[in-house]
């Protein structure tokens, strides 16, 4: 069974990081299609979060078709996320690991990479819009 | 649907000071609202407005479409949970539950034991000698097992130790998860806010400062930044909450009522702990008092 | 409700039956001894006509001073339970517990008070027969049922004064919101408010009697009856101060001898007092005086409790 877990000082709000925590864990195969996900009301106990977090987050999770709610049964894994598969998601970290490497022996600290990174992604998601 | 809680202009006044003023805002229900305020906002005279405990001076409260007050329909909706966390010492867990048993129509028994059970709460010893948090989990125990629709909760964790006051709010939106349960929970550290509520609703002395959904709070409350300028065209088309400014750069905590039409102004989003400190020192700058002070390099 | 004043109120209950029980045997087992004792030394001194020098009882101090203890057990009641019963719960902050479940402020209060003035009433009444009938004895042989201490302990009035503690100390546990307040105040009320009534308005109750008779030869007063003042008065005139056997009677070889040399000079003895006839007049008044009171100190507090915040 998966389990949660909420970082009090994420830049994401805490649906979105269950959303993500769910989809991660379907990238690297922790959980498989078929699997249940744990009820809205073991998760709010556990993490002493507000029910509706976790609904909102499983909804979310339905309406990309990754998971289906089944009436008085529970959650249920449907498919993986469309995504890389675990070898290239590999690479890719490789990859960053290379370029972290570069951005630090050029100077920039792990907080300006950090802002860089956001900064960037932020500009390349408004070009992708406008 | 209409509001679980519905408070209008509501005001207390204890000889010539008012304790609560022009506290106006709508709950809907099944929400976690969490109540905030500096010390002397009136967020315990609300609450025991709302409780039936105290009647108001103005305004009016209404709570599951009754008017708070000396009758058993509203009692027995109605769940409340003191600051003080006040349960007769001498008593066990166990006679606490009798007494709910006793005084109460709907009691759920069961639940209140598996409950205790599992928090591993004695029932045989008395309360007295149990610990901050077990005390406040009996008491929640027993406000929660009278079935209300609508639950109270006076700064119920202040005092309690950060593994304490994780497990008290566990168990609370357990419950939450299981019933519609609506509830209004005061409290001073904005950290549970952002995980437990999801409704907002802000006092201070004179009224209230904001009643909103954390959501909308989240998607209308921005920090502006920009090298140092004239904030009056902010000010005309938005709620200024806080400026801070330096002689290079002017730092503006604002909420949207629209879009920053400007580009000058660099946009980021707010965490709901700096929202909250922005209207609470917004509050006390109204009320006349020392600042923040402006900071200057 | 029932089974939360049993466990709130069970241990007062239970100390109360046990102080009660345990007075109860110790005066049944020595009215009836003391009864007896009576009874054999009246029928002695009746058949010799030495009643007039009877001494009985002399080692029953300690005893009759238990008795007389009695005259506390009204405030005791007030400060432990009239004090307590509601001023606990306002001090301890825990109404706001039990007020926010679904009994309701005012039937909670009723069943409170009903509790209180119940068992106020029947500590009163036990406690009452208990002494009067053992009193029967000492009543029978010093006629003293009508004076101070006496009058108090028996007939009607422990309970009226026990039901007033009791509601003098609820109204106080209303009014201050504090145990200890409340209790301080219930018993320096309660002593004022006896005082008072005893001093200044029980003597009062019906007309006094008054005669006049010879100093020395026996009571001007019917035995039983509450004496006010005796004056010595000479020829019409008030004497104050002792009276100095004067010079002329001196010589008097018998008390009756001297009496009559005093009454010869001039001398009498005025008696104002209250006769045996009345006492149960004056018992039932001042047990109203304290009802009505009780009344009004319940009243008090119904209505502060009500117009209180919790």
């Amino acid at each position: 069974m998966l389990m949660f877990h909420l970082a009090s000082r994420s830049s994401l709000p805490p649906y979105a990081q269950l959303v993500e925590q769910v989809r991660q864990a379907l990238l690297t195969g922790i959980l498989r299609p078929g699997d249940r996900l744990p009820t809205v009301k073991e998760v709010a106990g556990a993490l002493a979060v507000n029910p509706n977090t976790v609904s909102k987050a499983y909804r979310d999770l339905e309406r990309e078709g990754l998971v289906e709610g089944r009436q008085g049964v529970g959650t249920f894994v449907v498919r993986r996320p469309d995504g890389p598969p675990p070898m290239v998601q590999a690479q890719l970290a490789k990859g960053l690991n290379t370029w972290i490497g570069k951005a630090r022996t050029a100077g920039l600290s792990d907080p300006d990479i950090e802002s860089m990174l956001r900064s960037t992604l932020r500009a390349s998601r408004d070009e992708a819009i406008a | 649907m209409t509001a679980a809680v519905q408070v209008a202009g509501l005001g207390k006044r204890y000889g010539k000071k008012w304790a609560l003023q022009d506290a106006t805002f709508d709950l809907p229900a099944g929400r976690v609202c969490g109540l905030v305020g500096a010390n002397g906002a009136g967020k315990t005279t609300l609450l025991r407005m709302l409780a039936g405990l105290s009647k108001p001076t103005a305004g009016s409260a209404i709570v599951e479409g009754r008017v708070p007050g000396d009758e058993v329909d509203f009692l027995s909706e109605v769940g409340y949970l003191a600051q003080e966390v006040p349960l007769y010492v001498r008593w066990t867990a166990e006679d606490h539950l009798r007494m709910g048993a006793a005084l109460n129509p709907g009691w759920d028994d069961k639940g209140a034991r598996d409950r205790l059970e599992s928090l591993g709460i004695p029932f045989d010893q008395r309360v007295g000698t149990l610990s901050g948090g077990q005390r406040a989990q009996v008491a929640l125990a027993i406000a929660l097992s009278k079935k209300p629709s609508v639950l109270l909760l006076d700064e119920p964790v202040a005092a309690l130790d950060p593994l304490a006051r994780r497990d008290f709010l566990s168990t609370l939106t357990e419950a939450v998860a299981d019933t519609d349960l609506t509830v209004i929970l005061s409290t001073h550290l904005v950290s549970d806010l952002e995980r437990v509520c999801d409704h907002l609703v802000v006092l201070d002395a004179a009224h209230t400062m904001l009643a909103e959904g954390v959501d909308e709070v989240m998607a209308t409350h921005r920090l502006l930044t920009a090298a140092r300028r004239d904030i009056r065209d902010l000010e005309r088309d938005h709620t200024v909450l806080r400026v801070e400014q330096t002689p290079r750069q002017v730092s503006v905590w604002v909420k949207l009522e629209g879009p920053v039409h400007d580009p000058l102004w660099q946009v980021s989003e707010l965490g709901l702990e700096d929202i909250v400190l922005a209207y609470l020192d917004r509050g006390r700058r109204a009320a006349g008092r020392a600042t923040l002070q402006e900071v200057t390099a | 409700m029932s089974w939360l004043l049993w466990r709130q109120h069970r241990l007062q209950g239970a100390v109360a039956a046990g102080v009660l029980a345990a007075l109860g045997i110790l005066l049944w087992v020595t009215g009836v001894s003391m009864a007896h004792t009576y009874s054999t030394a009246m029928s002695v001194c009746r058949a010799n006509n030495t009643c007039g020098e009877l001494n009985l009882f002399q080692g029953d101090g300690a005893l009759v001073a238990l008795v007389n203890f009695t005259v506390l057990v009204p405030v005791l009641v007030g400060v432990f339970w009239g004090a307590t019963i509601v001023g606990r719960e306002l001090d301890a902050g825990t109404n706001q517990l039990v007020w926010t479940q679904s009994v309701t402020r005012r039937s909670w209060l009723r069943s409170k008070i009903l509790l209180l003035l119940v068992s106020s009433t029947a500590v009163g009444a036990i406690l009452s027969g208990l002494v009067t009938w053992w009193s029967g004895t000492l009543n029978s042989y010093h006629h003293e049922r009508f004076e101070g201490l006496k009058f108090d302990i028996q007939g009607a009035v422990p309970v009226a004064y026990t039901l007033f503690a009791a509601a003098l100390g609820l109204a106080a546990g209303v009014l201050w919101r504090r145990t200890l307040p409340a209790i301080a105040t219930t018993a320096a009320g309660f002593f004022v408010v006896r005082l008072v009534v005893e001093n200044f308005a029980r003597p009062h109750f019906l007309h006094t009697i008054t005669s006049t008779g010879a100093i020395g030869a026996g009571p001007n007063a019917p035995l039983g009856s509450w004496l006010l003042s005796t004056t010595v008065v000479l020829n019409g005139d008030v004497v104050q101060g002792a009276i100095k056997l004067p010079v002329s009677c001196a010589g008097a070889a018998t008390r009756a001898g001297a009496s009559k040399c005093l009454a010869d000079l001039g001398y009498s003895e005025v008696s104002t007092y209250h006769p045996p006839s009345q006492y149960w007049t004056f018992q039932l008044t001042e047990a109203a005086i304290f009802l009505g009171l009780t009344a009004i100190l319940t009243l008090v507090a119904v209505v502060a409790l009500k117009r209180q915040d919790a």
